[in-house]
C-alpha cells in the first residue's frame, strides 16, 4: 500500500513519534463539523515536520510513494472543513510544530512566523517585548494562527481586518522543492521582505491562497500600532425591511474612513444564538419564524439589526467621527448604543463566539459566505434569497455581514446538530441550494467549505477553473498536494 | 539602556518551538486555551471540579460537542497529564491560592 509505505518511510524522515496512522489518533483528524459524512473527507495518515527540510523530504517521499498531501497549518478552519481534505485518503501535511516567530519588527511594525505560530503565541511574545502593537484574527483567535487565515483569505474586525491585505511576503515550497520567497524575498540580504509586498514582476502571493500549488513555510505580516484611543458601539435597526436603508448610510461612513472598521453587521437571531439555546426561543417545526427572534431580540433591547463598530484614532478624532455616525444612524432611523464591548474590534483574545455551539449544543457548523456589492438593494436581495431558501429547507437564518472595501460578506452560519442525521441531511441540501441560488443569481463567494469546493469553483466559471489546473499542471505536475483544493486537481 | 538591549536581545532570538508547541506548563495552556470558554462560561467550568485525568484526556484528544480536539502536534501526550494533573489540584475559580 503507497500509503502504509509512504508513513514508513516519513516516520524514518521526521520521526515516527510525528506520523500518525492509527485509526484512534487520526480520528479527531477525520472530524468535521460541515453536513457531510466524516467519511468522505477522512484523511488516511497525518505527518508533522518541524522544519523546511523536513517538509521538502515529506514532499520528496510523497513524489516516490505517489500519496496527497493536505497541508495545514493549525488545522482549525472551524466550519470550513477543519483539517479534513476534499478526498478522503491524503495525508495531513500538518505544520503545527513549526511554531516559531522568527522576527518582529518594532519600527516597521511587522513579523515573520512559521504556519504553527498562533495569534495566542503572537500575543504573548508582543506583550513580553513590551510592544503596544495590535493583532487582527478571526473570532477563534486564540486556537489559530495567521498564517491559515491569510492563506484562507479569511479577516477580522479592527483597521487590519483584511488578513492577505496586510500579508507581506511569503516563504513556499514547491512541489519539487524548491524553495521560493515572494515580493522583496528574493533579493540577496534582502532589506525589506516585509515592507514591501509586491515585489518586481507578476505578484505571485494570491496564487498560493485557497489553492495547492505549494505549502507555505513563512508569512510576513504587518501590524497594527495601537490607537491612542477608540470607541465601539452597537447601531441598532427594528425592522428586517431598513438592511436596504442601512446599508446606504453606512457605505459613505466606510469609505471616507469615519467608521474605523468592516465591523460586523449581526440579525436578530445571530446575537440571540450566542446567548440563548434554539429550545429557548422555539420549539416548534421548521426554522424559527422571523417574528419570533424579532420579539425575543427587541425584549433584549435590541432590534432586527446590530451593526457593531469601532472608531480609532485621537481623541478629538474619536469623537468628532463618532458623531458623525450618530447623526447618519439616527437619521436612517436607528440608534446608537455606546460603548459596547466586542473584544475582537479591539485586538482582545476571546472565545465568546464558541458560545453559538450551545445554540443547539451539536457542534454542526457550516460557512455559506457569498459576496455582496455594498449597496442595499443586493444586501436586500440576498437576504431575501437565503431566507427563501433556508425556509424551504426548515434552516435558521443567521447572519455576520462584514463591510469590507467596496464589497461586504455575507458570512452565514448554518447552525445544527451533527448528532442529528436528518437535521445534517436538510443542512447540506440547503448548503447547496444555497451556493446554485446565489450562483444563479449572480452572485460569487469569498470562501468554503471541502465538499463544496467543485460546485462554487464551478459558479466562478470554466475558464478560472481551466487556468488554475494550467497552473496547477506547472507547478505540481503530479497533483501531490491537495487534489480539489478549491476544486483544482491536474 | 539595560531594558532596551534585554529587548533587543529578545528580538533576535527566534522563539523555539518545543516538544510539541508553545506551552510553559499546564498553568500556561490552561490560561492560553481552556480558560477562554471553561472560565468564561461559554463551556462548563473545570476549575474545583476534580475532572477524571482521563476524561480530560479523552475530551482533549477527541473533542465534544462544542469543543475542538487538539492534536499531539500541538499538546504533547506529556503536557496533556501534566494538564489532568493541574486539574485535579485546582479549586473553584477565585480561591486559588
Amino acid at each position: 500500500m503507497p500509503v502504509e509505505s509512504f508513513l514508513a518511510a516519513a516516520g524514518r524522515a521526521i520521526g515516527a513519534d510525528h506520523v500518525i496512522r492509527d485509526p484512534e489518533g487520526l480520528a479527531p483528524f477525520a472530524q468535521i463539523m460541515l453536513p457531510l459524512p466524516e467519511a468522505e473527507h477522512a484523511p488516511a495518515g497525518v505527518v508533522s515536520p518541524q522544519s523546511v527540510e523536513e517538509v521538502q523530504a515529506v514532499l520528496r517521499l510523497a513524489h516516490e510513494h505517489r500519496v496527497h498531501l493536505w497541508p495545514t497549518s493549525t488545522g482549525r478552519n472551524f466550519g470550513y472543513g477543519t483539517s479534513t481534505c476534499a478526498s478522503p485518503g491524503q495525508i495531513v501535511l500538518d505544520l503545527r510544530r513549526m511554531n516559531r516567530i522568527l522576527n518582529v519588527d518594532p519600527e516597521l511594525c511587522t513579523a515573520l512566523v512559521e504556519p504553527g505560530v498562533t495569534y495566542q503565541q503572537l500575543h504573548d511574545h508582543l506583550r513580553a517585548l513590551g510592544l503596544n502593537l495590535w493583532l487582527d484574527f478571526p473570532a477563534p483567535g486564540p486556537l489559530v494562527g495567521p498564517t491559515g487565515n491569510t492563506l484562507e483569505r479569511g479577516g477580522g474586525t479592527t483597521p487590519y481586518g483584511d488578513h492577505f491585505g496586510n500579508s507581506c511576503g511569503m516563504e513556499v515550497v514547491l512541489a519539487d522543492g524548491t524553495l521560493l520567497r515572494t515580493g522583496m524575498g528574493g533579493v540577496k540580504n534582502t532589506t525589506s521582505w516585509q515592507s514591501y509586498r509586491y515585489g518586481y514582476g507578476p505578484f505571485l502571493d494570491g496564487i498560493f491562497t485557497q489553492s495547492n500549488f505549494g505549502v507555505v513555510t513563512k508569512l510576513g505580516m504587518w501590524l497594527m500600532p495601537a490607537p491612542p484611543a477608540y470607541r465601539s458601539g452597537m447601531a441598532v435597526w427594528d425592522r428586517r425591511e431598513d438592511i436596504a436603508t442601512l446599508i446606504d448610510t453606512l457605505r459613505p461612513l466606510r469609505f471616507d474612513g469615519t467608521i474605523g472598521n468592516c465591523g460586523t453587521l449581526a440579525n436578530d437571531l445571530l446575537v440571540l444564538a450566542s446567548a440563548s439555546t434554539r429550545r429557548e426561543l422555539y420549539d416548534g417545526p421548521g426554522a424559527v419564524p422571523p417574528g419570533v427572534s424579532l420579539a425575543a431580540a427587541k425584549a433584549r433591547g435590541m432590534g432586527a439589526w446590530m451593526y457593531f463598530f469601532s472608531v480609532y484614532g485621537r481623541p478629538d478624532r474619536v469623537a468628532s467621527d463618532w458623531a458623525v455616525i450618530d447623526k447618519a444612524v439616527t437619521a436612517s432611523g436607528g440608534r446608537l448604543v455606546p460603548d459596547v464591548h466586542d473584544p475582537m474590534q479591539i485586538g482582545e483574545l476571546s472565545l465568546r463566539t464558541f458560545s453559538i455551539f450551545n445554540y443547539t449544543g451539536g457542534n454542526g457548523l457550516a460557512w455559506f459566505s457569498p459576496v455582496t456589492p455594498m449597496r442595499g438593494r443586493d444586501a436586500a436581495t440576498q437576504m431575501g434569497l437565503a431566507r427563501q431558501i433556508m425556509d424551504a429547507h426548515g434552516v435558521d437564518f443567521m447572519t455576520g455581514m462584514t463591510l469590507n472595501g467596496r464589497e461586504a460578506l455575507n458570512v452565514m452560519p448554518l447552525v445544527y446538530d451533527r448528532g442529528d442525521e436528518a437535521a445534517t441531511a436538510r443542512h447540506r441540501a440547503c448548503f447547496e441550494a444555497l451556493i446554485d441560488g446565489f450562483g444563479n443569481a449572480g452572485y460569487g463567494f469569498y470562501r468554503t467549505g471541502v465538499g463544496f469546493m467543485d460546485r462554487v469553483a464551478a459558479v466562478h466559471g470554466a475558464v478560472q477553473m481551466d487556468v488554475n489546473r494550467r497552473i496547477k499542471r506547472a507547478l505540481d505536475p503530479a497533483g501531490i498536494l491537495a487534489p480539489g483544493k478549491s476544486g483544482i486537481r491536474i | 539602556m539595560k531594558l532596551w538591549v534585554l529587548v533587543l536581545l529578545a528580538l533576535a532570538d527566534p522563539l523555539h518551538a518545543e516538544s510539541a508547541g508553545q506551552w510553559r506548563g499546564p498553568d500556561h495552556i490552561w490560561a492560553s486555551s481552556c480558560s477562554y470558554c471553561h472560565d468564561t462560561g461559554v463551556g462548563p467550568r473545570l476549575r474545583g471540579a476534580r475532572p477524571d485525568p482521563k476524561l480530560v484526556d479523552l475530551a482533549v484528544r477527541n473533542g465534544l460537542p462544542g469543543m475542538p480536539a487538539f492534536h499531539p502536534s500541538e499538546i504533547s501526550d506529556k503536557e496533556l497529564a501534566a494538564l489532568g494533573a493541574w486539574l485535579q489540584r485546582q479549586r473553584p475559580l477565585g480561591k486559588n491560592k
